[in-house]
């Protein structure tokens, strides 16, 4: 048994035990189901809110089932990723900090075993409770407002998840380089949003920003077809993730794997 | 003596600040040795190094027969402060460390309920480890150290956070130990070192400041002393003994009766000065003839 796999394993049992395994991908099916139920529900919410006088007419838009999933992302993207970023954040500054790491890595074990096993569980988890909510979603918009086109919708989701493995092997870095987990977390999430608002008001400078991955996901759900300078952003955003995952690696050899100092 | 661990220049620097000031020594296969040291003498620093948690400035260190091998793998460490997963229970922990060292199935299994027998946790073996005490933890912590049968065990500051019983047990557990592997451990405390250890090494301010097998160095640094305590003040006396060559060195205790003299040999210094006593007619209480301490020893190196 290599160690890689013995780490990956305790990995998996600790967000077993800490629930973690568990509370995440709840939340995110919350967050998938209540987009297409709150639509859903909207008429009847403002009729019974009862204080329209009489005789009024009010139209409300009937929204595409599209709309909706387009809807669900965004939701993902603010308060699914703020979740997963914190679930995150201390996965090697914390075990650096308290001394655990120590106790490993007097161990015949590679950083590269270290850093692989945190970077795949974490990746699998967010990818799990990515697609549950996703799921989630995809039911009750098919469910209750109208059919979901799976090709656009598969599409969508492949771009989301690579924006959140991007944002995940971010804070993986910044836990190792930072040990601190506060300060991961906060350096991811400035990042993203950084990116986030660079892509939206200079979209012709920011083709390549991993920021206009959520965009592209959005075009991909409404029309059918990305916009421009989709493969430009597909590119480099995979290449920075490697790239960043293997800082990672590298930051976590040079660094004293003792817990003082 | 066959050496299982050779070190050659061995530094760490800091910034501006010299942890570990290119020190060298070898370790004796079968031996126990202590490294002592004040708080602050880089102890610490070094046994990382050893154990390949940090990467020294200059230096190197070697292991018996293993040029290549990651001698990680033929080290068993325990730190000052083992820190574990307290959503574990003892036993994972034990089949986690056994498998990182590349144990599996019915073996490990055997191999970490005896050492958790052996070490008194074989009752708490299935609790969770967020409810051990700091005995159980530092016992726990061997346990681990212990799991792949290292060829040598290092333990930093071992005994210096346990309450005397827990030192007691753990003294008999490492005595125990020793049979079975090599030791390397690290104490401010010279008596530890002094019921435990074949070899010393002493650490100051980064630089090894005396090292060797822990009897040779008794006998070597020893010095021959003479107390004289009196019923009045000795000062006068003193001052007429600077004369003979045999005397070392002298300093008064005691509000000035007491006289402690460092000699030369004293077979020949005795009747000496017990004639010179005499001779003045001084109101001898106690005439001690003795060696110095390890312990006086120790504190000369570090230079307290």
């Amino acid at each position: 048994m290599t160690a890689w796999s013995v780490l990956f394993r305790k990995e998996w049992l600790e967000f077993r035990r800490s629930y973690k395994g568990i509370w995440i991908p709840l939340v995110f099916l919350l967050l998938g189901i209540s987009q297409p139920v709150s639509f859903y529900l909207l008429p009847d919410l403002l009729k019974t809110a009862g204080n329209l006088p009489q005789g009024s007419v009010m139209q409300i838009p009937i929204p595409q089932p599209m709309e909706v999933m387009a809807g669900t992302l965004s939701q993902f993207s603010s308060l699914g990723l703020l979740v997963l970023v914190l679930a995150a954040m201390a996965a090697i500054a914390g075990e650096r900090r308290s001394g655990a790491a120590e106790m490993i890595m007097a161990k015949p074990v590679s950083p590269l075993a270290y850093i692989a096993s945190k970077w795949l569980s974490y990746q699998l988890l967010s990818l799990g409770a990515l697609l549950l909510g996703y799921l989630g979603a995809w039911y009750y918009t098919d469910l209750l407002i109208g059919p979901v086109n799976p090709g656009r919708a598969l599409a969508g989701f492949g771009l989301y998840a690579l924006w959140f493995a991007f944002c995940l092997t971010l804070t993986l870095l910044l836990s190792t380089w930072l040990r601190s987990g506060a300060a991961a977390a906060a350096g991811t999430l400035v990042t993203a949003a950084v990116l986030s608002i660079l892509s939206g008001t200079l979209p012709k400078w920011m083709g390549w920003s991993p920021g206009r991955l959520t965009a592209h996901a959005r075009e991909f759900l409404l029309t059918g077809a990305p916009s421009a300078q989709y493969g430009l952003c597909l590119g480099v955003s995979t290449l920075l993730l490697v790239l960043l995952a293997v800082v990672n690696v590298i930051k976590f050899k040079r660094s004293s794997y003792t817990s003082s100092e | 003596m066959t050496e299982i661990l050779a070190v050659q220049g061995l530094t760490k620097r800091y910034g501006g600040m010299t942890a570990v000031d290119g020190i060298s020594f070898t370790l004796g296969k079968s031996r126990a040795t202590a490294l002592l040291g004040p708080n602050g003498a880089g102890k610490s620093t070094t046994l990382a190094m050893l154990c390949g948690l940090l990467q020294p400035t200059a230096g190197h260190v070697r292991m018996a027969a293993a040029e290549r091998e990651d001698r990680r793998k033929r080290i068993g460490y325990l730190p000052q402060h083992p820190v574990f997963f307290n959503w574990m229970t003892g036993r994972e922990y034990m089949r986690f460390a056994g498998e990182l060292f590349g144990l599996k199935g019915k073996r490990l299994e055997k191999r970490a309920d005896e050492l958790l027998a052996r070490l008194g946790l074989g009752d708490a073996a299935k609790r969770r480890i967020i409810g051990y005490s700091g005995g159980m933890k530092q016992r726990l912590g061997i346990a681990q150290a212990m799991i792949h049968e290292p060829e040598l065990l290092i333990l930093d500051e071992p005994v210096s956070a346990l309450d005397p019983v827990g030192r007691r047990e753990l003294i008999d557990l490492l005595l125990a130990l020793r049979k079975e592997t090599s030791l390397l451990f690290s104490t401010h405390v010279l008596p530890d070192a002094e019921e435990l250890c074949q070899d010393i090494l002493i650490m100051n301010k980064g630089r090894i400041a005396l090292a060797g097998d822990i009897e040779e160095i008794r006998l070597t640094h020893r010095k021959p002393l003479v107390t004289i305590v009196s019923e009045q003040p000795l000062a006068d006396f003193a001052s007429t003994l600077e004369k003979h060559p045999f005397i070392r060195s002298w300093k008064l205790a005691g509000s000035g009766k007491e006289l402690q003299l460092e000699v030369e040999e004293s077979q020949e210094a005795r009747p000496l000065l017990l004639a010179e006593l005499a001779r003045r007619a001084i109101p001898v209480v106690r005439f001690e003839a003795s060696y110095s301490s390890l312990e006086s020893l120790f504190l000369e190196v570090v230079g307290a």
